[in-house]
Order: structure tokens, then sequence, then C-alpha cells
């Protein structure tokens, strides 16, 4: 059959100019940022579908969050041997950062599969989807600080303060990270499905590996270095739990491995954004 | 001027079957066959090769059987696919319609949907307001508007993306076949306003099996068969190539005496 079309550069003119049609992966990170109304608005939809004809609406996180704390707060007191005042606190600065950190995890993983419908239909800033994601965890994480005021006002009302506000520059720094974090494993795991399993198996131990129910100073020797010192998820949590805990500035070490993180984490995800990008709907 | 040009363009897709494993690729790395295992990954050659010029006022249709490629390249002039090979060149926007209410979601109101659309198109809140009541009209929705979709029948959701989606500013105008449905008087209507929705687009391209949609709407046609464009040319032209085709005529006798597609 003599149908092969030959491959012939287009050689003709228009009077205006004509642009190439793709989008790289800077147009889609920055571009993708500016349409703050669009990704504000799907993360704030997501929230209210959640809780649509339930009662307290998006206050369950919160009952479920003060459920824990108080639970496992009391368990964990009688077990290290601390005052509840000194505990709880500590336990539910930890946890307000760490349900952020790991449901920011466990969702970027179907970050592009959700989107899928969308993707499949039209050329758009596909970080919009990971904005969006790491909006509505913004979100939970305000109405689960409401369970952190109250722990702290019945426990520890000198604990609370206007420098407890330091923990502001570290909220941000913390949803840059998770910015990254999600574009990563939204990405890797839309290509290859195990990772999602893996994923989560890895936030659960985590969870108990990372000095979220113990104090850091627990440990010592290797173990400290290994599960404390090298753990980023450590370092990014400290920087938000330790001002969240009488305003204490956070370890200068901490503030640098999470400078560090910010920058080597963006590194590695912008370069495999701007490497498969463009295959990001061949793998839906 | 608005234009659209494809410069033989291709597109592939892989087809991700067992070896979408993480387990299998670390594992031949591991084993050094990494770089051979390209021999059994299956691709799909979708599109072969795609030259076509349109400019302003010329309304494209797509010709040819399921498979042909025609959704696929609807898709990959949307900016959906990139192309392997290729490229494709632009001035103006791209309005896709595909599926008419992009992002739905079912328990959300009509209204909370068609402003998610709209921003997803990259309308303003101002234009989206604009074209509201008019959405509303031509919908025929009345107070099912502030109800969640889920509330609604088939056809009421297809009415409310139709009327979404036609009440748009369309530059390069991709469609698919099927946009539109519900009951006969709604079909009349939609009908009209369908066709004063493609006179106002700059640029259209539209897949379709109904010759006479084709006939009445069309200035060029295009005829497809395994991703390939056989030729491109007059819409009477292309369809009774599309006919001998459609007998059994083979390819060589319906591209002949054709126009290459360039």
């Amino acid at each position: 059959m003599q149908l092969e079309v030959k491959a012939r550069p287009w050689t003709g003119s228009f009077e205006d100019p004509v642009r190439l049609h793709l989008m790289t992966a800077r147009e889609d990170l920055v571009g993708g940022l500016r349409r703050y109304d669009l990704w504000g608005r799907l993360g704030w939809l997501e929230i209210k579908r959640r809780y649509r004809r339930t009662m307290v609406g998006p206050f369950w996180a919160c009952i479920s969050l003060l459920l824990f704390v108080i639970v496992i707060g009391s368990v964990g007191s009688g077990l290290l041997s601390k005052q509840s005042a000194e505990y709880l606190p500590f336990l539910v600065a930890g946890m307000v950062v760490w349900v952020m950190l790991q449901s920011t995890m466990l969702e970027s993983v179907n970050v592009f599969v959700a989107g899928s419908s969308l993707i499949r239909q039209m050329n758009f800033e596909y970080s919009v989807l990971v904005y969006s994601l790491v909006w509505r965890n913004v979100i939970v994480f305000a109405h689960n600080l409401l369970v952190y005021l109250l722990i702290l006002l019945i426990f520890a009302p000198g604990k609370l303060g206007f420098a407890n506000l330091l923990a502001l520059p570290g909220l941000i720094i913390m949803a840059v990270n998770c910015a990254w974090i999600s574009l990563l494993l939204g990405m890797v795991s839309l290509r290859f499905r195990d990772l999602q399993q893996l994923v989560m198996s890895i936030v659960q131990v985590s969870m108990f590996v990372t000095p979220l129910f113990w104090p850091p100073d627990g440990l010592e020797g290797l173990r400290r270095v290994f599960f404390v010192e090298l753990n980023p998820l450590y370092h990014l949590l400290t920087i938000v739990r330790d001002p969240l805990l009488g305003g204490k500035l956070p370890a200068a070490n901490s503030c640098i491995a999470a400078t560090l993180i910010t920058i080597a984490g963006w590194a590695l995800t912008y370069a495999l954004f701007a490497k498969y990008r463009k295959r990001i709907p061949y793998w839906l | 001027m608005t234009s659209l040009v494809l410069d033989n363009v291709c597109v592939d897709f892989p087809i991700y079957g067992i070896q979408r494993s993480l387990r299998r690729v670390l594992f031949d790395r591991a084993t050094g066959a990494f770089v051979q295992h390209d021999r059994d990954r299956v691709t799909v050659k979708a599109l072969r090769n795609i030259s076509f010029t349109l400019r302003e006022g010329d309304r494209l249709a797509l010709v040819g059987h399921n498979g042909a490629g025609k959704s696929t390249l609807l898709r990959t002039i949307a900016g959906v696919y990139q192309p392997v090979q290729g490229r494709i060149l632009i001035n103006g926007t791209v309005t896709p319609l595909f599926d008419v209410l992009p992002g739905i979601d079912p328990e959300d109101t009509a209204y909370e949907n068609i402003r998610t659309a709209g921003m997803l198109f990259g309308l303003s809140p101002a234009e989206i307001e604009r074209i509201m009541p008019d959405v509303e009209e031509f919908s025929e929705l009345g107070e099912y508007m502030g109800l969640p979709v889920r509330t609604y029948s088939t056809g009421m959701t297809m009415r409310l993306g139709f009327a979404f989606a036609t009440a748009m500013e369309p530059g390069i105008l991709l469609l698919d076949e099927g946009i539109g449905a519900g009951d006969a008087r709604f079909l009349e209507r939609a009908a009209k306003r369908l066709e004063d929705f493609i006179g106002r687009s700059r640029i259209v391209v539209f897949a379709s099996h109904s010759n006479a949609l084709v006939q009445k709407m069309c200035n060029k046609a295009a005829l497809m068969q395994g991703g390939r464009m056989l030729a491109i040319g007059g819409v009477q032209d292309i369809l009774e190539r599309y006919d001998v085709l459609v007998r059994g005529g083979g390819v060589g006798a319906a591209i002949e005496g054709a126009a290459v597609p360039a």
C-alpha cells in the first residue's frame, strides 16, 4: 500500500504570529499558581463535598483529632511518666502538623487520577490540582487548630501567646514542601501504581518513628541520628511545632534542614516534571 | 487571524501492562536487562504524519470508521496529548468540547458546576456571570439550578452541559460527535443553537458520523483511517470517498486522485 505521507516541514506563513501549542513545566507551575481563584475554589468545594449532609461538617476532623489526642494522650503520659499538662500540648501540637503532612502524602498518590477527566479534556496547568490539594489540607489544618487551642487552654494556657504566631513562617515552608511532595508522589505513583501501597505503609510507619508521640530527646546515639536528625519529616514537623508550644524558636539545625529539604525536593520534582509533564496524560 | 497548523504530527500510545510495576523495572535494572525491554513494550500508533493548515472561517469535518483516530486527533489539537513527533502551531484560543461540563461534580448545584467549569475554561468571574442567565434560560432547569446535579435526570444534565458549552465564545472549536441530547423539543432548539455556536467560532474541527450535519456545517472534510489522514478536500468529494471505503472499495480506490494532505 503506497500510503506513506512524506514528512515535510511546514513552510507556510501568516500575518500574525503562531505559537507552539505546548506548555512547559515552568509555565505550568507559575501559571497554575496564578490561577488561585480556580485552585482555591476546587480545594474549598472538595471540603464542602466531603462533609455535605453531615451535621457538624468539617468539624468531624476536629472531633476525631480531639478524641485521638485525649485517648493517646492519657495512655502516653502514663507510659512516658509525663504530666498531662506537658504531654497533651506536645502531642496536639505535633498532631495538627502531622495530619497535614500525612493526608497530603496519602492524597497525593491519587492527585492526577482524580483529575483524569480534566486532563483528558483540556490542556491546563496540572499544578492546579496539586495546589488545590495543598490548599484543602491547609483549610483542614486551620480547623484542627481549634483542637490545639482547646487543649492548650485547658492544660497549658501559659504556652499560648502572640509568640506562637512564629509558627506561620514554618507553616508556609511546610505548605511549599507539601506542594512538591504532592506533585512528585502524584507523578511517580501515576506511572508506577505499586507506589500507592508503598506510600501508605511508609506513612503509617513514619508516624511512629518520627518524634510525634515521644520527645526527640528520648533517643540517644545512632538511633537519634537516624530517626531524628536524618528524618526530614522531623525537621518539617519541628519548625511548626516548636513555636506552637509557647513561641519557642525552632532549633537552627531544623531550620537549615527544612530549607535544604525544600530546595532539594523542588529541584528533584522540577527536573522530573520538566521531563515527564507531557507523559502524564498517557499514564492515566 | 486565527489559524491552526499541524506539521507532521505523530502520536503513539504506550500500552502499560505488566511492565507498569515498579518491581519489574527495579528487578530488570538490577539484572541489567532494562534497555532490552523496549522491544516488548507495546505502543499503538494512534496518529501518523498528520499535516494540514486551517485558516479563519474553515470548518473541517473528520470522517472515518471508529478507531480511525478522529478523537485522538481532536485531543491532540486540544493539547491533551503531546505529539511524539511533529508540531502544532496555533494562533487563537482552543475551545475543546468533549465532555460538555468539565470537572462536573454531582454533589454540587448547577450554579456551582457552571462556575467551576467556566473557571476551568479560563473565563473571568464577570464573563461567568454574563453567561449565567443565558444558561438558565436555555437549559430550562428553573428551580433545579439550585439543586445538586445528582438529582437531575440524564437528559437534564445534558441540557445543562450543552447550554453552558454553547454559551461560551469559542475560538478554535473542537467538537466530538454526540454533543447535545434530550427530548425531541430540546433537540430542535439545540440544533439551532449549535449552528449559531459553530457560526461564531473562528475555526471548527468536528468529528461526526452524521453526513447531514457535516454537509450543513462544514466547508472542508478529511478522511481518516488507521491513524492516517488519507485525503482532505471538499465535503462532497471526501464523503464520496468515505462511501467507497465503507463499501469495501479499499483504500487505494478511496484515495485515487485525491489531494495529498499538506
